[in-house]
This record gives structure tokens, C-alpha cells and sequence, in this order.
């Protein structure tokens, strides 16, 4: 294994670019390192890079640099567009691991059962990349992390924007995830004007549930009840593909997403 | 570039001061901290920042060093355990946890000191949930948070400390660098061990080729069964000597270990075990024990228990209500804290092997068998343990350790990874078991009958006691006039098992609970009704026989669970409420068929100071610290005494050296080994035989003719070595652990005060010239009765006595026959431990999700040595118990275990805690032990999962069936609990 210490973006960047793997927080790859997994691996710190540490909030969005730790971005003052990215940062892992762990390094790691990246979907987050010297803005969900240096991650602070964000996992602190459920709503005069929802932790991938969306989009606010949430919950079950072969079964999956996506609703329009 | 040649030098400021250190790249933080610059209360659990036992603060955040690469932390500022107060002031926090005794092995304790110091200095009067939270990230498996927990909320308040008559020494060790833990490193840059573990659980082997790693640079040594010197063989060896410690020709479970390698660095260990190549030709592993046996065969078969009572068959003919069930106990592990491992290398020509062990003894017999030395060549070297709970009762890795730093000649350290503790090495044993209660309609309770398979691995292992356990305790809290019983270990495929914190008792103590709350559900008593109507009311012997004048206070524990629950809580909609209660009467006194015995050394010297030594290692039960406190109350000394773990009592078996201070002769101790030899051949041979007679027809026939002689000879040799060797350690293995270690202790020290008193009455007398009679002994020493001017302090009397007051004291459980005549078990348990629990929790029906809201744990301990430890023991099992009733799945395919880290085998953390603990203690002093005391160490964790597991059968309508149950099949249960409910409705 070699180690590089970056001092500037543009070094780590092209060291990236190059093959080596940033080191950020560490909670994921500090373990493997340790382990002597990685010996043919050249491994770029980029923990002092001041620049990717910066956490800004202007009237439309938050802007997060990839090397903010969880526990600051749940520390962030709530505001209902940003709640489910707070809620997912305080779900993840325990108090040191927050403390460690970066937004960067969770979106870069893409490990099927992180929490913040689901967030970030809902959110509709645009992240910011060096590819060598190139800089890249993309949606996060059309973002690949290899051979890119995540600079930062622009979240949408709108103010007809509603979140929330579950988490079902298999222990209260440092639990896995068995499943997670982020929801944005529009909400425009009591018109639900679009829906971003988004299920994690039961496929290599966060899936956005477009049927579910289609269902919830376009109903007036005031309209939802018990009945109409059971027939989110259920189409969202139904629709989320979960195939990951480790335990829980798929039809246990189902019904977190059930009853994550009816939470979620329910806690977004207050029912 | 290789990881060999980068090597970086770092500055880091710890605890103040600037240190530097050169470091490989993939050295942690943590490594870093504790070996290379001997932070040693910077410990090591989990490797992936889940357990807290690394904490530290970086640039003042308690952050994991294990997520933390050494290199990255360059120029930081670290502060460890060590250097909380200087870096943050002192707020009282330590002195709260030492008094409220938080810890019990303490190797989780620099870490929690570390959050909650941090937490304490920035939050001023803090909130139980915040407390709860921040300790989150922090594991402890034997006290269970909630003294820790309560110790931050005082020093955030600033209460005062309460008071404790003498200091926790032991626990002040282990809240700082000196500990002195087996895996801390024990020599300057030992080579690196590794094991190479099997790929299948049933294969043969074909061939194995080591030469592409012999070859390999950084690597010294690799070892498979043909360099093992004599015999290839590790385990519980107390009943077979079946399991190898490196394969040979086959491998029969995923715990079997083909290959051994020593290396300079970690990262040419790892690469030599790549380069290992084993050829296996697979077999179909036997993985379900109740498919591995036929109905009346004894194939398979290592371990029988049958007995029957009264006419069983009559009583089910007679009965109003007969319930029927099935419950299971899935495997758990132990999960200590600190890994399994430690450091061997050859000193004076002397193997010294650290490594945490329970009995200590029996390693060192091992190890010097195998390598075909001495045993007085080899020592196993152990005082504190970071966690046990029984996985250290029989043995642990010396067998590899020893092998290496032998072979090799060079020091040698060997810590296995998380993941190989959990995939690799032996668990509790799973159960299986069929039940059947007959009762009257007005719930008396009439005939059991049971059948209980275990599935003991693919060795013996200590499987016969744990059957025994079983057996014994079928009828559990009750009077019960006819049961039948049938226990049968299993061989199988899965991984080897040892015992386990409640061992036998938890699985048919949940078995016989879960029937009797069945049977209330049928008849449509409370629970809590039933049980009173038929608990036992006095006390047995080992063999069943009443003691009179020996009141059980089963009924008063659970009325006191009763009234500490109160009235039902409100219940949120989405969630269904649930309250479980029971009662257990588990063994903590079980000889094991022959004497148990516990010696201890008591005195003083020339100084004046106290001292009290015994072979025991401190495995977090405070018994060594209880032995101290209990020789200077008795002696009416104020200072505390010394505990020393003595070398005589370890090396010299036969007790000569412990009690007259000098090594036996050759014909003495060859005399001490002979007659225990024909002890444990005897009896580990009776126990083969009889676990493989066929049952029943050949049973009592076989057994009559078999048992009555040989329970006589093996009685025999008993008794002479008893006579011949009075300071011995007679005892079948484990002859020590579980909860009958203070009782044994106590006594033991007890007896020594006696005898000290006698010795320093005698010498004072001479000293002093006045008759015994007229002497008074005082807290300085001992003066004339009337006349104080008149006196000899402890140390003068030491000197008049030619150096140093020492005596010897013993205690022991009471002998019986190894087996039973009439059946041919092993005799069952001569002591038991009472108590009730009870919970109220509340279960999402949709997504099988649990909160325990309240809990409360009646305790009958017969008298309280040290209330608050003891308290601590209670909230450790019921802490345990949670997890072993609704998280600590083991996730298993084919014989192997997927779960590979503590983030994944879901040990309790605070947050899975009740939100509100209850635990009392009754001293009813019907004990055996010196007050009346009892044993209670194992007792809460027994008692935990089935609470727990009733309180969700109440709330689903459903029982539960096997424990750990999963969210999973909580939810799937539900859905059955709704369909029942409503066909009965239709």
C-alpha cells in the first residue's frame, strides 16, 4: 500500500485520476487497510484539504464540501427541505462513526446500504467533481465515483420543499440498514406539485419508486388519509426491486419499505 | 510498491507531550497508540469503530482510532484515558464510575471514560437520553451500561460519589494503562502468527502445500500437524481428547485450523496465508443436529442424560390440560471485548504464553503435552480478562501460540480478528427440545415430559455437563411429581461449542418456561398465578432431596416483580403491548461428580500488609477484589489487602508447594498425577460409555452393572488423593468459573481467616507471654486485653514469626458419586440460584420492531457480599439476555457463520436498553455459600430472553418459539397472531 498526504485539491485530483482512492473519513476503508487488504492500493489523504470542509447555507441551498463530517451535516439547522439529509446523517452508524464519516466518502463508497445517498436523490443534490482537472456538476444519482474527486454537494433549499427520511435497521446504533425510504415533496397551495421517493439498503443500488411518485404527485395536500397512505406504502412494496442475497428475505424488505413510505408521507403532510 | 517499504515518520501530541513514531502506512491510530508507543488503555474490540474500546480524543473529539490511519493523524492532538483529566478538568467522572462500580472486566472502561468525559465537560447538567445516546457508540458486555450511565449523569450534576467501604483496586487497573490484558503486547516486536482456517466444514484433505509461502520474504515459519512435536490436540479435553489442533487428513467443522504462520510484518502473515494451498475433496456437512440422529440409535451421540420420575405415562392420562411445544436456542457468542489472543515467547528457558484463560492449569497441561516438554517448562500467564463468560472455562488459542514461539523460537503474537472469533471458534450450544406439561383444570402442574437434543460441533467438548445441566434442572422452579427427561448432545458439522454465561440452564430453563406460559395462555390463568401455584417451597440437595428448614423465596420475587412493574403502560397506536414474566432456579454449585475444591493463601508480612493469593484470574466478576475486602473486614484491617495470583497454586497442582512453600518430590507428584489420572480416566470413560448405551431397554441393566463399581473406585482415588494431597485441586475440569466462584472464594478465605487468627493468637501468645484467651486483636495488631500497652502490631508479629503470618484455606463443594446408579447421569447441581424478571415492551406488528419499556429483576442472593457489583452483574445479564432474546442472531448457511464483525452480530448497545431498570435483592441466606450467599453471575442472563420472549408472546398471541428471534420473524408471527384472532372472531 502507499500512502499520499494531498496539501492542495488540484494534487489529490489528479492522484485520483490517476488510480489512487481518496481517503476521507476512513470508516470504510481504514478497516479493510488494516486488515492488509489492500496492498497494491495507493491511497490519497485528503483530510486537510480546508476547501472540501466548508459548509455553507444561502437562501436556496446548502452547499456541502465532500469532506463535512455526518455529524455536522445532522447538527445543520432544520429546514423541511433539508430534514431528510439531517435525519439521514444522525441514522447513520454511531457517535464516533458520524463524527468521522464524510458526505463525500458515503456518496464515493456506494455500498448498498448507506443512508445519506438515498437522502441526496430525494433531495435532487447536484454534486461537483474533479475528474483530474476537469470539473464536473452532475445529479447525484448519474454521478461514478471512480477516478473522480467529489469537491462538493449542492442540496436544494426550496421553500415548497417538504422531506423526511426512515431508517430500518438491525440495531438502533451502528445497526445495518435493512432498508431505508427518503420522500421530497413540492407542495404549492395545498397542490402536491412533484415527489422525488427513494428506497435504499435493499438493492445495489437506491432505487427512485415511480409509480409510487405518480400516485402521490398530483393529489391535493388536504386529501391524504390513513387509506390513501396504505396504498403508497403498498404500491412502493410492490414496485421496489429488492435483491440483495444477505438476510432479511425480500418480502420482509417489502413491508419496511411499507411502512418507511407511509412514515415518511405521513410525517411530510402531517396526517 | 510493497507495504514493506514505506515507512513514515510521524509527530503526534499526546496527552500533552510530542511523540514520534515510524509507522507502515496501514498501521491504525490504535496500533500505533498501544504498540509502538505503549498507550496500553487504548484497546482494541472491533476493528471498525463500533465498539468504542479505542476511543480517543483528536483535536478534543472522542473519535475511534481504529478508523484512524497512524499517518493521518499526523500533528494532531490526542488524548487518551490516560490524560482526560489534565486535557479537560476533573469533573468527578472517574471517581463516579469506580464507585459505582460500572465495570467489571473493564475492558471496555478507557474508552467509555473517554465519551463520557467529553460528554460530561460539554454538556453541564445532562439528560438520561443524551447520556444514553452519546454512550451509544460504546459497547460493554458485562455490566450493561446502566451504572456507567448513571455515573455521567451525577458527575454532569455534580453530585457527590456515594461512598464504598473499600476502593475498587482491581477496577482502578483497568481504567488506565496498567491493566495488564493478555493481549496487550507483552515483548518487543514479536513476529506475527496466523491461522489458516479450514475453507469447508466437511472436507477431506488432500494435500497441502506450503512452500510458495515458506518461500515468501517477512515469513519464518509455517507449521501444519506434522511439526507438532506429540500430541495434536486442543479443547476441552475433561471428556475426549477428539478435537486437533491442526488438522490432519480431514476437517469436520469451519473452526478446524489447517495451518499455522509467524511472520515479521502483518502484511506478510496475510499474503503467506494466501499462498497456502489445500487441495479438499468436499463431503455433505451434517448441519442439523435433529436430522443427525435416529429416534433410538446412539449414532452420533457424545452425551446422554435420561430420568424418569413417578409414572409420566399415567399422569398425561389423568391430566385436565396437556400443552405441547417445541423451543429452541440458536447459537450465540460470547462477544468479549478484548479478542481472543495474546503474546508466547521463551524466557530462562521457560515457554510463557499469555493468554486469557480460565483455568490456567489445564492450558499449561496442554501446551506441555503437545510439545512433549515439562510442564513446570511452561507458563500460562493470565490476570485480567477482557471478558469471558465462559469461553475461557476450557481453553483458548495456547495450544498455537505455544506451538510457534516454541518452533519458532522467537516471540510470537497471535490475536485473532473479530470475524475469525465469531466464524471460527466455539459457541454456546444450540438446543433443541420438545416439550409436554400435564396440568390439573385449576393449574397444578402434574407430568413433564421433555426431550432436548444439543448439537455439541463435531467434538465432545464439555457437552456432557452441559447435558447434565439440562437434565437436572427439567422441573426448574416447580414441584412437578412426575417428569421424564431425555437430553442427548449431538454431534454435527457446526461449530464446536463451550459453555456460556447460563449454560444448560438458559436452554431448558427457556424450554420449561415456555411451556408453562403456554399452559396459562390454555387455561386462562396470569402467568405469574401459575407459577406461584407450583414452585418448589424448600431447598434440595444435589440429589433431589429436600432440605428442610430451607425455604425457597421463589413466591416473594415474583411478587415483587409484580409490584415493581405496577399497572400496564399506555400503549401508542401502531404498537401492541406485552408483559412477560418468569421465574428461573438455575445451578451455580455443580461439582461436576467429583470434589470441587477452591484453595486460597492468606496473610501478612513483615510490612504489615495483607495479602491474599489463589491461581484464579480476574475475569471481571470482582472476585479477586471480593476476596481482598472480605480478608481485611474479617481481620478488621483498613487497608485494603493485596491479591496476588499465586504461581505455586498454578504450577503445582498437588497443592504442596501453595500450602507447605516447597516443590513436591518426583514420587509425590508422580503419586498427585497417578491418582488423578485413574480419577479422570474412570470417569471421562463411564461417561462415554454411558452416553452411547442404547436407550432405554439396555439403560439400567448396563448401567447397574457398569456405574455401582465404578462410581466406588473413581469415589475411591478421590478420597486417598483428598487425603494425600489436602491443598490439591481436585476437581474434574473446569474446575473453576461460573457463578459458584464467590461463594467458593469467600469460603475459602474464610476458612483461611480462622485458621490466621489461631496462627497469630499463637505467636503473639509466645511473644507476649500471656495465654491465648487473654489476647484481643485490633485493626493495628493484637495487644493484652486488659492492658493496650501491652501489643504487637501485624508486623512485629511477623517478624517474631521468622518473616511472613501465612496460612492456607479451602473450601469445597460437597462429594457425591459421579453417576447416578440408577440411571447413569451425572449428578445434578447441589445449588441454585432464584429470581423473578419481568418487562413490559411494545411490538410494531408491521415491522416486528421491539422497545422494552420497563424491566424489573427480583434477585433471592442469600446475602449480598457487595450490593452494588453484584447489582451490576444482575443489569450485565439482563443487558446480555435482551440481545440473546431479540438481536445476537447468528446468520448461518452450511455450517458457516456469515455475521463477521460486531457490526453485524448485534450485541446490545444503550439504546437497545429498557427504558427503565428495576433490580432488587432479596437475602434470604438459604444459600450454600458462607453467609447463606449464593452464586449469581450467570442468573440475569438466564432469566432476560425469556422474559422477553414472554412479554412477546402476550403482545403477538403467538409464542415464540426460538430465541434470537429476528424483527423478521416478529412481523411474520404478527401476521399469524392477526389470522388467529380473527378466525376465532368468525
Amino acid at each position: 500500500m502507499r500512502y499520499i498526504r494531498a496539501e492542495a485539491v488540484e494534487t489529490a485530483a489528479s492522484a485520483v485520476a490517476e488510480g489512487a482512492l481518496p481517503l476521507a473519513g476512513g470508516t470504510i476503508l481504514v478497516p479493510m487497510i488494516a486488515r492488509c487488504e489492500r496492498q497494491e492500493q495507493t491511497f490519497v489523504d485528503i483530510g486537510r484539504l480546508a476547501e472540501l470542509s466548508r459548509i455553507e447555507t444561502t437562501n436556496s441551498s446548502l452547499l456541502v464540501g465532500s469532506m463535512v463530517p455526518l455529524d455536522a451535516i445532522a447538527r445543520t439547522a432544520d429546514a423541511p427541505a433539508l430534514r431528510a439529509l439531517i435525519q439521514a446523517a444522525k441514522a447513520v452508524g454511531n457517535p464516533q462513526v458520524r463524527r468521522a464519516g464524510t458526505i463525500g466518502g458515503n456518496v464515493a463508497a456506494a455500498v448498498p446500504t448507506t443512508d445519506v445517498y438515498p437522502a441526496l436523490i430525494a433531495l435532487d443534490a447536484q454534486i461537483t467533481s474533479l475528474r483530474g482537472s476537469l470539473s464536473e456538476n452532475l445529479p447525484i444519482d448519474q454521478f461514478i465515483p471512480q477516478g473522480r474527486l467529489i469537491v462538493s454537494i449542492e442540496v436544494p433549499n426550496d421553500s415548497e420543499a417538504v422531506s423526511a427520511f426512515r431508517k430500518f435497521a438491525w440495531r438502533a446504533s451502528a445497526g445495518i440498514t435493512m432498508a431505508n425510504v427518503a420522500a421530497c415533496l413540492h407542495i404549492r397551495a395545498g397542490k402536491i406539485l412533484a415527489s422525488r421517493i427513494v428506497v435504499g439498503g435493499v438493492s445495489a443500488h437506491a432505487q427512485r419508486l415511480g409509480q409510487t411518485e405518480k400516485l402521490v404527485t398530483g393529489r391535493p395536500a388536504s386529501e391524504w388519509n390513513q387509506r390513501l397512505l396504505q396504498e403508497a406504502g403498498a404500491t412502493a412494496a410492490q414496485e421496489a426491486v429488492c435483491d440483495l442475497p444477505s438476510p432479511p428475505s425480500p418480502e420482509y424488505r417489502r413491508r419496511l419499505i411499507d411502512a418507511g413510505v407511509r412514515e415518511v408521507l405521513s410525517e411530510i403532510l402531517q396526517i | 510498491m510493497k507495504a514493506a517499504d514505506q515507512l513514515l515518520e510521524i509527530t503526534l501530541r499526546i496527552n500533552g507531550e510530542e511523540r514520534q513514531a515510524k509507522v507502515e502506512p496501514y498501521v491504525t491510530l490504535q496500533a500505533c497508540l498501544h504498540h509502538r508507543l505503549r498507550f496500553r488503555e487504548v484497546r482494541y474490540g472491533c476493528g471498525e469503530g463500533v465498539c468504542g474500546a479505542c476511543m480517543v480524543l483528536v483535536d478534543g473529539q472522542p473519535m475511534s482510532s481504529c478508523l484512524i490511519l497512524a499517518v493521518q493523524a499526523e500533528g494532531r492532538s490526542i488524548v487518551t484515558a490516560e490524560g482526560l483529566e489534565p486535557a479537560l478538568g476533573d469533573h468527578g467522572l472517574r471517581q463516579q464510575l469506580l464507585s459505582r462500580q460500572a465495570f467489571q472486566c473493564g475492558y471496555c472502561s478507557c474508552g467509555v471514560l473517554v465519551t463520557a468525559s467529553h460528554h460530561v465537560a460539554s454538556e453541564k447538567n445532562t439528560t438520561p437520553a443524551a447520556v444514553k445516546a452519546a454512550l451509544s457508540g460504546n459497547m460493554c458486555r458485562c455490566t450493561g451500561y446502566q451504572q456507567m450511565m448513571e455515573a455521567a449523569l451525577a458527575a454532569s450534576h455534580q453530585e457527590p460519589a456515594p461512598e464504598i467501604p473499600f476502593p475498587r483496586v482491581d477496577l482502578q487497573k483497568k481504567m488506565s494503562a496498567s491493566a495488564g490484558y493478555p493481549t496487550d503486547q507483552k515483548v518487543e516486536a514479536p513476529l506475527v502468527g496466523r491461522i489458516l482456517w479450514t475453507e469447508y466444514p466437511s472436507a477431506r484433505i488432500r494435500y497441502i502445500d506450503t512452500s510458495a509461502a515458506r518461500a515468501l520474504p517477512g515469513v519464518e515459519a509455517v507449521f501444519t500437524y506434522q511439526d507438532i512435536p506429540e500430541q495434536n490436540c486442543t479443547g476441552a479435553v475433561a471428556f475426549g481428547h477428539d478435537q486437533p489442533l491442526l488438522a490432519v487428513g480431514h476437517v469436520q467443522t469451519m473452526a478446524d485450523a489447517v495451518a499455522l504462520v509467524a511472520a515479521r510484518t502483518e502484511a506478510a502473515a496475510a499474503e503467506a496465508l494466501q499462498l497456502i494451498e489445500v487441495s479438499y475433496e468436499l463431503h455433505t456437512p451434517t448441519i442439523d443436529a435433529r436430522t443427525a440422529i435416529a429416534p433410538e440409535s446412539s449414532e452420533n451421540v457424545t452425551a446422554q442424560f435420561v430420568q424418569e420420575t413417578g409414572d409420566v405415562e399415567a399422569a398425561f392420562k389423568t391430566a385436565d390440560v396437556v400443552v405441547t411445544g417445541s423451543y429452541s436456542n440458536e447459537i450465540n457468542d460470547h462477544a468479549c471485548m478484548e479478542l481472543e489472543g495474546g503474546t508466547a515467547w521463551i524466557q530462562d528457558g521457560i515457554l510463557n504464553i499469555a493468554v486469557p484463560h480460565q483455568t490456567s492449569e489445564s492450558g499449561q497441561r496442554a501446551v506441555s503435552k503437545m510439545l512433549g516438554i515439562p510442564q513446570d517448562k511452561v507458563r500460562i500467564i493470565t490476570h485480567n480478562i477482557g471478558g469471558s463468560f465462559g469461553k475461557y472455562a476450557a481453553f483458548t488459542i495456547e495450544g498455537y501460540l505455544g506451538l510457534l514461539a516454541y518452533l519458532v523460537k522467537k516471540p510470537v503474537r497471535l490475536v485473532l480478528g473479530r470475524d475469525e472469533i465469531l466464524q471460527r471458534r466455539s459457541k454456546r450450544h444450540p438446543s433443541y427440545g420438545d416439550y409436554r406439561l400435564a396440568l390439573t383444570k385449576d393449574g397444578r402442574m402434574l407430568a413433564l415430559d421433555a426431550s432436548v437434543l444439543t448439537d455439541a460441533g463435531p467434538y465432545v467438548g464439555l457437552t456432557p455437563a452441559v447435558a447434565a445441566v439440562i437434565g437436572a434442572e427439567a422441573s426448574a422452579s416447580y414441584e412437578i411429581p412426575n417428569v421424564r427427561m431425555r437430553v442427548r448432545g449431538v454431534l454435527t458439522n457446526n461449530l464446536p461449542t463451550i459453555p456460556m454465561r447460563g449454560y444448560g440452564s438458559q436452554q431448558i430453563s427457556f424450554g420449561v418456561e415456555s411451556i408453562v406460559e403456554q399452559a396459562a395462555h390454555k387455561l386462562g390463568m396470569a402467568p405469574q398465578e401459575l407459577r406461584k401455584r407450583n414452585y418448589k417451597k424448600t431447598r434440595e440437595d444435589g440429589w433431589g432431596r429436600p432440605m428442610p428448614g430451607k425455604d425457597l423465596w421463589l413466591t416473594q420475587t415474583m411478587d415483587r416483580v409484580n409490584e415493581l412493574l405496577g399497572p400496564p403502560p399506555a400503549c401508542p397506536a401502531g404498537w401492541l403491548h406485552g408483559r412477560g414474566v418468569t421465574t428461573i432456579h438455575a445451578k451455580y454449585g455443580y461439582p461436576y461428580g467429583m470434589v470441587d475444591r477452591f484453595v486460597v493463601r492468606v496473610g501478612f508480612n513483615q510490612d504489615g500488609r495483607f495479602r491474599v493469593e489463589s491461581d484464579i484470574s480476574d475475569s471481571g466478576t470482582a472476585v479477586t477484589n471480593e476476596m481482598a475486602r472480605l480478608l481485611a473486614t474479617s481481620m478488621g484491617v483498613k487497608d485494603l489487602p493485596e491479591y496476588v495470583q499465586s504461581r505455586a497454586a498454578i504450577d503445582d497442582p498437588s497443592g504442596i508447594a501453595f500450602a507447605e512453600g516447597h516443590c513436591p518430590s518426583w514420587f509425590k507428584s508422580s503419586l498427585y498425577r497417578f491418582t488423578e489420572w485413574v480419577q479422570t480416566t474412570g470417569a471421562k470413560g463411564l461417561l462415554v460409555i454411558t452416553a452411547r448405551i442404547k436407550y432405554p431397554r439396555n439403560m439400567v441393566r448396563f448401567q447397574r452393572i457398569i456405574v455401582h463399581p465404578a462410581n466406588f473406585f473413581i469415589g475411591l482415588a478421590g478420597s486417598l488423593k483428598s487425603w494425600m494431597f489436602p491443598f490439591s485441586r481436585e476437581s474434574f475440569q473446569p474446575r473453576f468459573g461460573s457463578s459458584r466462584s464467590l461463594s467458593m472464594c469467600a469460603a475459602a478465605v474464610l476458612d483461611g481467616v480462622e485458621r490466621l487468627k489461631k496462627s497469630v493468637l499463637q505467636t503473639a501468645s509466645k511473644a507476649l507471654g500471656s495465654p491465648t484467651p487473654e489476647l484481643q486483636m485490633d485493626s493495628e495488631g493484637v495487644h493484652v486485653a486488659n492492658d493496650r500497652n501491652r501489643k504487637l502490631s501485624w508486623a512485629a508479629l511477623a517478624q517474631h514469626a521468622g518473616g511472613d503470618i501465612t496460612v492456607v484455606g479451602e473450601s469445597h463443594n460437597p462429594p457425591g458419586p459421579l453417576l447416578d446408579p440408577a440411571n447413569g447421569n451425572q449428578t445434578g447441581a447441589i445449588d441454585f440460584m432464584d429470581g423473578s424478571h419481568g418487562c413490559d415492551l411494545l411490538v410494531r406488528p408491521d415491522t416486528g420492531q421491539v422497545r422494552i419499556l420497563k424491566y424489573a429483576a427480583v434477585h433471592d442472593v442469600g446475602h449480598a457480599f457487595n450490593p452494588e457489583a453484584l447489582r451490576g452483574q444482575i443489569l450485565g445479564g439482563i443487558t446480555m439476555g435482551i440481545g440473546q432474546a431479540i438481536s445476537e442472531s447468528m446468520k448461518i448457511q452450511q455450517g458457516r457463520v456469515l455475521n463477521a464483525g460486531l457490526h453485524d452480530y448485534l450485541v446490545a448497545t444503550t439504546l437497545d436498553l429498557p427504558e427503565e431498570v428495576k433490580v432488587e435483592i432479596l437475602e434470604s441466606g438459604n444459600g450454600m455459600g458462607p453467609y447463606g450467599s449464593k452464586g449469581i453471575g450467570e442468573s440475569g442472563a438466564v432469566a432476560a430472553p425469556i422474559a422477553v420472549a414472554n412479554a412477546l408472546y402476550d403482545a403477538l398471541g403467538i409464542q415464540v418459539e426460538t430465541i434470537p428471534t429476528t424483527p423478521e420473524k416478529l412481523a411474520a408471527m404478527a401476521d399469524r397472531g392477526r389470522t388467529q384472532q380473527s378466525a376465532g372472531a368468525s
